[in-house]
């Protein structure tokens, strides 16, 4: 354990991610440090255009950064080989936002498994016991490998995309928005399975989302962005409760509901 | 959870593809037997050379003697061969050229793209005319000359396809499980995409058989002795006037491989196209039922058992009772499904004409909102917010002529007038630059400054309601933040009544005096903001719906996980009286039932 806080999973140093060029170029983040250790989840909030997606991207490999450097378990990403890099892929695994396009509808939820566990053949036959045992881990029935996406919900595609990520084993899930799209009662079904597998998994995990309130409840660490600049990171709690940043005590104060919130004074009478 | 937002297609059948796929199979008969009966007929040389038709030779016979039909009959063999080869090769290549492109680096894909889109602006026959020209005259160098020249078409709509379909999630996600390119090909882009190229497939069929024939016609593609159609026309054209039948008989044959071709492509095309077979419910006025007697005066907003219905009949708002006091915000709450927004588009008079709306009473002041009111009454009466201001301004306007239009058609103001008073309206919700604003562009505007410009032109008609429908969803926090504290303002200093549909408690518990739960259509609980607030709750799915929802003033150990249905409750702990005893459907929704 000591080992691993040493040592951080995730970590960015300075990384600068900017689009175009000349004058029509774009700095989407404006060095950004950030560090996740094993068995944490570190909640990433910020509000659209904070650069909270492109920071996902750029984890996963899918953006590729101008500056700083990206290391898992201490070995930096954006120097490694294409070969290196393959494998150093599957190592992070994102769970997209939208239940409804994260899944091929032409495929059985088997074959969806069974492509995360073996890329290669795809196999669900070869895979049987180990797609039940990820199921069973989502609190799904061994059965429905046979069954395809459109049977299922919202709330029971995003579970298997989240089964689809943890079939693979990574190092690091990074949940992109993955309650966004969903119901209050779904939202909850799927808080409370993360809530479970970062208890039973060890789960090293990166949430991000822009609703304070269900970062809250995911998270160990926070880390607020805004304009593509890290304004506040540290523990949950303390950020919460003390936020030392005035963009920070902004964003709290404007959850509805939330302690700080104010719309104004009531209409008076209002009710007669 | 929409479980049914994508249903399985179901393949229909229509008369043209059933009419298509037999005239397909008599021709693949006729290229069967032809050849094994006919052969004699069709390639003997005899002395009856040049006849009229006759009870032997009933479309006559060719300058050497040969039965001109069955000729023609063996001639399908040769033609529907040349034909699926070269369909074959160019699907073949097409799609590999195509899906192939999105795995090459994005400069490889940009070069490749722009050949293949060169390749289509030239005229294909002209290119097909060139390459049998270089490869000379023969079969097999009029099916290479032709698919070559198909290649580029096919492939440019395939790319177009794996365009769409490598920006899905699924593809981006296999990419980071390590999945290969030539897997994600074959696993991911082909099965999504087979049925268009099915019907592509259908369509190249056809357009081929037309160029073959056109190749041969012109004496560059199927040399003598062997036969297609398109030679038996050239052979036909020195003839046209003694022995017109000589190329009627082949023309015919083109014109029946072609059309059956088209219509089990045009056939495809609509079975899998999931918008076709959508039937509509008869169009119906709504029921024009007498304002009941216990009319509540002193609301505003009266609906008394509020009743819609799909046009098959199933119930989606079920009798839902609720009345709007002036200067009132009354909040709909609800999960997907549970009828919030269909009871407050029903209200606005917004509803597609297909769903049948019944109600006792549903009136805004003296207005009765079951009977067709003139647009320009709804339309200064009841104020609308809409969910996402970015798709409910039109990108092509500018601001302002689009936040004037209700006063410019409904108050008949000039457009000068309009203008100014829009302007006060932007400044009064301290809009910066309110006149530059009003001559931008929607795209120039944030999501939140489009919000609230929308909620500001809602005012200029002085509405007696303004009806939001979750009007903050699509927006950040801290800019929901400020479109809450607008509303509110407007609330306070101009006493408009609201009536509030929104999905999240903290924010309904934030702004509304009233609130209101619904689930299934029905309403379960009314209850006041304060109460909310305090989680002073009676109704066991409101309780739920607390209990899941996590906040950042008390961190909850486990949610709760509500099941909608498992609430299918009835409004128990109401405290207003529940509409009258004689819940009836009116006969307006008998109607649709039918």
């Amino acid at each position: 354990m000591n080992a691993s806080q040493s040592q951080p999973v995730l970590e960015l140093k300075d990384v600068k991610v900017t689009f175009g060029s000349g004058r029509s170029a774009a700095t989407v983040l404006k060095g950004v440090n950030a560090s996740i250790h094993a068995g944490k989840t570190l909640g990433i909030v910020g509000e659209s255009g904070s650069g909270k997606s492109t920071m996902a991207k750029a984890i996963v490999g899918l953006v590729k950064p101008n500056g700083g450097l990206i290391s898992f378990s201490g070995r930096d990403v954006t120097k490694m080989s294409g070969a290196e890099r393959r494998t150093m892929r599957r190592a992070v695994q994102m769970v997209p936002q939208d239940p409804y396009s994260s899944l091929n509808p032409r495929r059985t939820i088997g074959q969806t498994l069974a492509e995360a566990i073996d890329p290669l053949r795809a196999n669900p036959k070869e895979h049987s016991e180990k797609i039940t045992h990820w199921l069973s881990t989502i609190r799904l029935d061994p059965e429905v490998a046979e069954r395809y996406p459109h049977e299922f919900s919202g709330g029971q595609r995003q579970r298997i995309a989240i089964a689809r990520a943890l079939a693979v084993q990574p190092k690091l899930i990074i949940a992109d928005e993955i309650t966004s799209a969903l119901d209050l009662s779904v939202q909850a079904e799927i808080l409370n399975l993360i809530g479970r597998l970062r208890k039973e998994l060890d789960l090293t995990m990166a949430f991000i989302s822009h609703d304070l309130d269900v970062v809250h409840h995911v998270s160990d660490e926070i880390l607020v962005l805004f304009h593509g600049e890290v304004v506040e990171q540290g523990d949950v709690d303390a950020v919460y409760g003390n936020p030392q940043h005035p963009y920070t005590r902004r964003l709290i104060d404007s959850v509805p509901g939330g302690p700080g919130f104010d719309i104004g004074e009531r209409r008076v009478a209002a009710v007669p | 959870m929409a479980e049914t937002a994508r249903p399985r297609r179901r393949f229909r059948w229509t008369t043209g593809l059933i009419v298509g796929i037999v005239m397909m199979s008599i021709m693949v008969l006729t290229a069967i037997l032809a050849p094994m009966f006919l052969s004699d007929a069709a390639e003997k040389l005899t002395p009856q050379a040049s006849q009229g038709p006759s009870a032997e030779h009933w479309l006559g016979t060719d300058d050497f003697g040969r039965d001109v039909l069955a000729r023609s009959l063996v001639a399908t063999r040769l033609t529907l061969l040349m034909t699926a080869a070269t369909t074959a090769i160019a699907v073949v290549a097409g799609i590999a050229i195509g899906t192939a492109v999105w795995l090459a680096p994005r400069r490889v894909r940009a070069a490749v793209l722009r050949v293949i889109e060169a390749a289509v602006a030239y005229p294909s026959l002209i290119f097909s005319l060139l390459i049998a020209a270089i490869l000379g005259q023969g079969t097999w160098s009029a099916v290479l000359a032709i698919s070559i020249a198909s290649i580029p078409a096919f492939a440019r709509l395939t790319a177009n396809m794996a365009a769409s379909i490598s920006q899905r999630n699924y593809v981006s996600t296999a990419r980071l499980l390590g999945v290969s390119g030539p897997h994600i090909i074959t696993r991911h882009l082909l099965p999504n995409m087979a049925e268009p190229l099915l019907v592509l497939t259908a369509t190249v069929f056809a357009t081929t058989l037309i160029d073959l024939s056109s190749l041969s016609f012109i004496g560059l593609g199927v040399q003598n002795p062997e036969y297609d159609f398109g030679r038996l026309l050239n052979e036909g054209l020195v003839n046209i006037y003694s022995q017109p039948l000589q190329a009627v008989m082949p023309s015919i044959m083109i014109t029946i491989t072609g059309l059956s071709a088209m219509l089990i492509g045009d056939g495809l095309a609509a079975a899998t196209d999931p918008r076709g077979g959508r039937k509509f419910g008869s169009l119906r006025k709504a029921s024009e039922v007498p304002a009941s007697l216990r009319a509540d005066t002193e609301a505003l907003v009266e609906v008394d058992n509020l009743t819609v219905t799909t046009p098959s009949g199933v119930p989606l708002v079920k009798g839902v009772s609720l009345s709007i006091h002036a200067g009132e915000v009354v909040g709909l709450v609800g999960e997907s499904g549970s009828g919030k927004s269909l009871t407050a588009m029903s209200i606005a008079g917004l509803l597609p004409e297909e769903l049948g709306v019944s109600a006792k009473t549903m009136r805004l002041g003296g207005l009765n909102l079951l009977k067709k009111n003139k647009p320009r009454e709804l339309a200064t009466s009841i104020g609308l917010v809409y969910q996402d201001p970015g798709t409910s301004f039109n990108p092509a306007l500018r601001i302002g002529s689009q936040l004037t239009e209700v006063s410019r058609v409904h108050l008949g103001q000039s457009r000068n007038t309009a203008f100014g008073r829009m302007v006060k309206a932007l400044a009064d919700i301290r809009i910066t630059q309110p006149e530059k604003r009003m001559k931008q562009h929607p795209h120039e505007l944030s999501g939140g400054m489009l919000q609230r410009a929308m909620i500001a032109s809602t005012l200029v008609t002085d509405p007696r309601l303004i009806i939001a429908d979750e009007p903050t969803t699509a927006l950040d926090v801290t800019v929901q933040a400020d479109v809450l504290r607008q509303f509110r303002t407007i609330n306070r200093e101009m006493g408009t009544a609201m009536l509030f549909i929104s999905h999240d408690i903290g924010v309904v518990q934030a702004l509304c005096d009233k609130v209101i739960v619904m689930n299934g259509g029905k309403i379960l609980e009314r209850l006041t903001g304060e109460e909310l607030a305090a989680g002073k709750v009676k109704h066991p799915y409101t309780k739920a719906l607390l209990a899941a929802t996590p906040s950042i003033a008390e961190r909850k150990a486990e949610l709760v996980t509500v099941s909608a249905k498992d609430f299918a409750l009835d409004e128990i702990y109401d405290d207003e009286p529940a509409g009258g005893g004689d819940v009836t459907t009116s006969p307006g929704t008998k109607e649709t039932t039918k």
